[in-house]
């Protein structure tokens, strides 16, 4: 009855056997070609088709094609059985599992918080809505560079170029505010043309940002001081008075400045009250640099219309000054990492740091990573044989790499969570080291992504070796039980260590010429004595009571020797062109920073008179005298010998030279000493006190007890010389202490490998060592033998990382203008600190490898 | 289970299981009903029918013996269930029960010879 003629179209079949599920299968299509051949015989085959394609039809639907549960392994129960042997092969070997976990998540939480730092010093200034068209005019000269312009240039700037929207005025200032009972000397307190707004984004939480600067004794207080103020009350509308005399209405409250502004501030006074006595911007003067000028430009101005707007600008000074000063538009965006001037913003930061500490995330989770890599190919022999099972019962190389980099993945995962309850426990002492208001913020999405990446590199890197490498193994050579592939694999491995210890030699050669420099910062001789210096702004009435006030500072042994001064030698912020001699250069146009000081400031500052004589006492006839360095007697051309006498014009007034003072440091140290130029103090300034020593308590309540008496309208301030001083360094002492911590990190990190590595090297050669011991070798030999190999390891990397460190501690060094030398002794004492801790880490497991009892290593066979 | 829930092809189908059993599979059922109405009757639509009377529990099924004309392969037999039978018994109570209260006279005449 059958026959090749009367079966069914065959495609038709196969569309019925790829729909209907399989238990269906044989009833439906028994059904189907049953009635097929009834209709063959009883129509014609084509009818029988038709009626056939027909029925197929009918059976498409939901209960057809649903199929039932399978019971055959499919992919998840595969997964299942990923995660059973990673967690079997995370528990059994206990110590490995710490190793790893601990050093890939203490790598992780270093680099976290390293990545939250560089992500704050990289978000400055970006608040406000307009931040890429904002800029700042910088004024340079050869040898001065300078945040600060004259006070006509913002409004000629504003009318002439077409593309300067708007342009603001700054001028920093200290002054005594009181509310009541309340008064403070504040510092952070900005004079601001009414364009403020219209170039910042500052939030205003009270007032309009249209009037609030308009009435010229109209104040603007962030809310902090609000409630230092006021406290609970309202502040808008309130008084607030100043230096005692002057009486401003609260017109409006800011939100407290972002910690990633580089202007920071708490109050705004208006440029209108300023300009009631302050001469500059009575005569629009122009030659005199005094103000911060901001600038917000057209947004379609580029870098390429910038070089063009510099010089318009330059065009528009250039007419109402000579001095030669070239003007310069900088964004305000790279203010903060990018710009050291003079007279500049305090608290900038340093790209440079952002760059190193980059690295240092880096080469810390590359050193963690290294570990991880090392203990995994190590215990290679361990998983061999389920490589090979797995092979022979049907898994490929591809499921096999997927395998080990999921498990690399798992495991960097879990460090991820031990990172981030590290980094929260962290936070509050890096906060302290970097001086930041740092948080792991989970809803900042930028963040998140960064950290996944970071997770998901670590995994894939760390487990890329492994997993090549184990997959690579054939099933017949592993089941067999002959591992001959240790060869290329200790290579590898030795190699990687070298990489950990380079990275730890250049981190401890970088932590110890850093602490060197720093050293030397503060024990360097910078021409005079800093120790023991007390100063006192001298506020208020005690100008006009000067001779009171010497009269009763003369009368206390404990504050007799003082002098007044206008400026002091810790960031000097001043300078001159208008200085001429006889045969100046009429082209050269040295800058003089000036220092205007009494006649008792060289004797009070311990410094050293080379030739000729200090000012006299209530001289009137030295107002005309001029005290210079040497460096400015190499800048004149004369010598020591012949300089005191000769004539000098300074600000249009013509007088000699009495004096030569040996050079000393005016600045920070990272600039050289510039030629400098005293004159006689004719104007209040700070009065400076030398404390006896052990005697400085005593000084203060002297000198607040006169201060009580003379001004008692201002509040007592005090500082010292020494702290001023150390406060210049703070950057770079905050960076040596965070470059130690990290250098600290990665040189444990690394020995956590290291000591894994040689944990799991005896235990591979335990028979070797019981058979040795047998045999007669000492505890010495044997743990000679066990180390020998990394002390080989070691010697190679010193010989890496010298030059490495030499150049990297160069090219930081570089930045400082008096500089420690860097001495073979800095790379002997790290490499040696690098071999030591290394050799111990090594010999903890070697000795107690060597000192096991034999007959338990050969026991069992 | 209620009633209102078996559809008229579902009735027939249950009914022609009751008149084909022991051997009551897809195939001879819709070849009876095909025979019975003078409709085309797909295997597909007995099909889905006879399993959703296996679902509502009026029909029950078990493989049968395989044939040359099915390549081999078995059929699926079908028989009545208690709950089935009680069911057609209903319906068909109702229908006698409204069939004689139809009045003479009430339906026109149609020729049935």
């Amino acid at each position: 009855m059958m026959n090749t003629n009367n079966h069914p179209p065959r495609w038709l079949d196969r569309l019925l056997e790829r729909f209907c599920a399989p238990h269906l299968r044989e009833e439906v299509q028994g059904d189907l070609h049953e009635r097929y051949q009834l209709r063959f015989n009883r129509i014609s085959k084509t009818k029988a088709d038709w009626l056939y394609f027909r029925d197929i039809f009918s059976y498409l639907r939901p209960s057809i094609f649903k199929r039932r549960h399978s019971p055959k392994p499919v992919l998840t129960d595969m997964l299942r059985n990923y995660f059973l042997i990673a967690s079997r092969n995370l528990t059994r070997q206990k110590a490995f599992s710490v190793i790893n976990i601990l050093g890939l998540s203490v790598g992780m939480a270093c680099s976290i918080l390293i990545l939250l730092w560089v992500q704050d010093e990289l978000s400055y200034d970006r608040f406000h809505t307009h931040a890429d068209q904002l800029y700042r005019l910088t004024s340079h000269t050869p040898d001065i560079h300078a945040a600060v312009t004259s006070a006509p240039t913002a409004a000629a700037m504003v009318e002439k170029i077409p593309e300067v929207k708007s342009a603001v005025r700054l001028s920093d200032n200290t002054h005594v505010l009181e509310v009541g009972e309340r008064k403070f000397e504040e510092e952070g307190i900005y004079y601001a043309d009414s364009t403020f707004f219209d170039v910042f984004s500052f939030p205003l939480v009270r007032g309009d940002v249209k009037t609030a600067l308009n009435r010229p004794d109209g104040i603007l207080i962030t809310e902090r001081m609000a409630q230092k103020y006021f406290g609970q009350e309202d502040a808008l509308g309130k008084t607030i008075r100043k230096d005692n005399q002057d009486d401003f209405v609260v017109t409006g409250i800011l939100a407290d400045i972002p910690s990633t502004s580089h202007l920071r501030f708490d109050f705004i006074l208006p440029m209108s009250f300023l300009a009631r006595t302050d001469r500059d911007l009575k005569e629009n003067r122009w030659g005199s640099f005094n103000f911060y000028t901001y600038v917000l430009l057209d947004k379609n101005v580029d870098a390429s219309s910038l070089a063009r707007l510099n010089k318009q600008i330059n065009n528009i000074v250039q007419k109402n000054i000579k001095l030669r000063v070239d003007f310069q538009l900088q964004p305000v965006l790279s203010i903060h990492l990018n710009s050291h001037l003079l007279r500049d913003v305090a608290g900038n930061g340093n790209i440079q740091y952002v760059r190193i500490f980059s690295v240092v995330a880096v080469f810390i989770l590359v050193v963690a990573c290294i570990n991880f890599m090392n203990l995994a190919t190590a215990r290679s022999a361990k998983r061999a044989k389920e490589v090979g099972l797995r092979k022979v019962v049907g898994a490929n190389r591809f499921q096999l790499i997927g395998q080990f980099l999921a498990e690399s993945s798992l495991i960097s995962f879990l460090s991820l969570l031990v990172a981030i309850v590290l980094v929260w426990l962290l936070t509050p002492f890096f906060n302290m080291l970097s001086d930041k208001q740092l948080t792991l913020n989970f809803l900042d999405t930028r963040l998140l992504l960064i950290i996944g990446a970071i997770v998901l590199t670590t995994g894939l890197l760390s487990g890329s070796y492994p997993a090549l490498f184990l997959s690579r193994f054939q099933p017949v050579k592993v089941l067999k039980g002959n591992l001959a592939v240790e060869n290329g694999n200790a290579w590898f491995r030795n190699g990687l260590v070298v990489c950990q210890f380079v990275v730890s030699i250049i981190m401890l050669v970088g932590t110890a010429v850093v602490y060197n420099q720093l050293q030397f910062i503060k024990q360097r001789n910078l021409g005079f004595d800093k120790e023991n210096l007390l100063y006192v702004q001298m506020t208020g009435e005690l100008w006009n009571k000067q001779q009171a006030f010497k009269n009763e500072l003369k009368q206390n042994p404990l504050t007799q020797s003082f002098a007044i001064a206008q400026d002091l030698p810790t960031n000097l912020g001043t300078g001159a062109a208008d200085v001429y001699w006889e045969g100046k250069d009429p082209q050269s146009q040295p800058i003089f920073p000036t220092m205007a000081v009494d006649a008792g400031f060289i004797d009070i500052f311990k410094m050293k008179i080379l030739s000729g004589r200090s000012f006299y006492a209530d001289s009137k006839a030295d107002s005309a005298s001029y005290i210079v360095n040497e460096r400015a007697l190499q800048i004149m051309g004369m010598n020591i010998s012949d300089a005191v006498g000769k004539s000098l014009t300074y600000g249009g007034m013509k007088g000699t030279i009495i004096g030569v003072v040996q050079d000393f440091n005016f600045k920070p140290i990272q600039q050289s000493i510039e030629p400098m130029l005293m004159h006689l103090n004719t104007w209040g300034g700070k009065v400076i006190i030398r404390t006896q020593p052990n005697k400085t308590e005593a000084t203060i309540q002297a000198l607040e007890s006169i201060h009580k008496k003379l001004n008692p309208a201002y509040p007592f301030t005090y500082h010292f010389i020494d702290q001023d001083l150390a406060n210049l360094y703070k950057t770079e002492n905050r960076m040596g202490d965070l470059f130690n911590a990290f250098a600290v990190l990665a040189i444990f990190i690394s020995c956590l490998g290291l000591y894994g590595l040689s944990a799991f090297i005896a235990e591979q050669r335990t028979k070797e060592i019981g058979v040795r011991r047998v045999l007669g070798a000492s505890v010495g030999n044997i743990v000679y033998l066990l180390s020998q190999n990394f002390t080989r390891l070691l010697l190679l990397a010193m010989i890496i990382a010298t030059p490495l460190a030499w150049y990297a501690a160069n090219n930081w060094l570089e930045g400082f203008a008096y500089r420690i030398n860097i001495d073979w002794t800095i790379f002997l004492i790290s490499c040696f600190t690098a071999l030591g801790i290394a050799a111990l880490t090594v010999s903890y497991e070697s000795i107690k490898a060597a000192l096991k009892n034999p007959v338990k290593a050969l026991r069992n066979e | 289970m209620r009633r209102s829930d078996l559809g008229e092809f579902e009735e027939i189908v249950l009914l022609t299981v009751a008149v084909l059993t022991p051997n009551a599979y897809s195939v001879v059922i819709a070849e009876e009903l095909e025979a019975q109405t003078g409709h085309t009757v797909t295997t597909g639509a007995v099909h889905a029918a006879l399993q959703r009377l296996e679902d509502k529990g009026l029909v029950n099924s078990q493989m049968g013996e395989a044939t040359a004309e099915r390549g081999g392969r078995r059929k699926r037999l079908f028989t009545v269930t208690v709950a089935g039978s009680r069911v057609l018994h209903e319906v068909q109570a109702v229908r006698d029960r409204l069939w004689q209260r139809i009045l003479p006279n009430a339906l026109p005449k149609i020729d049935l010879a």
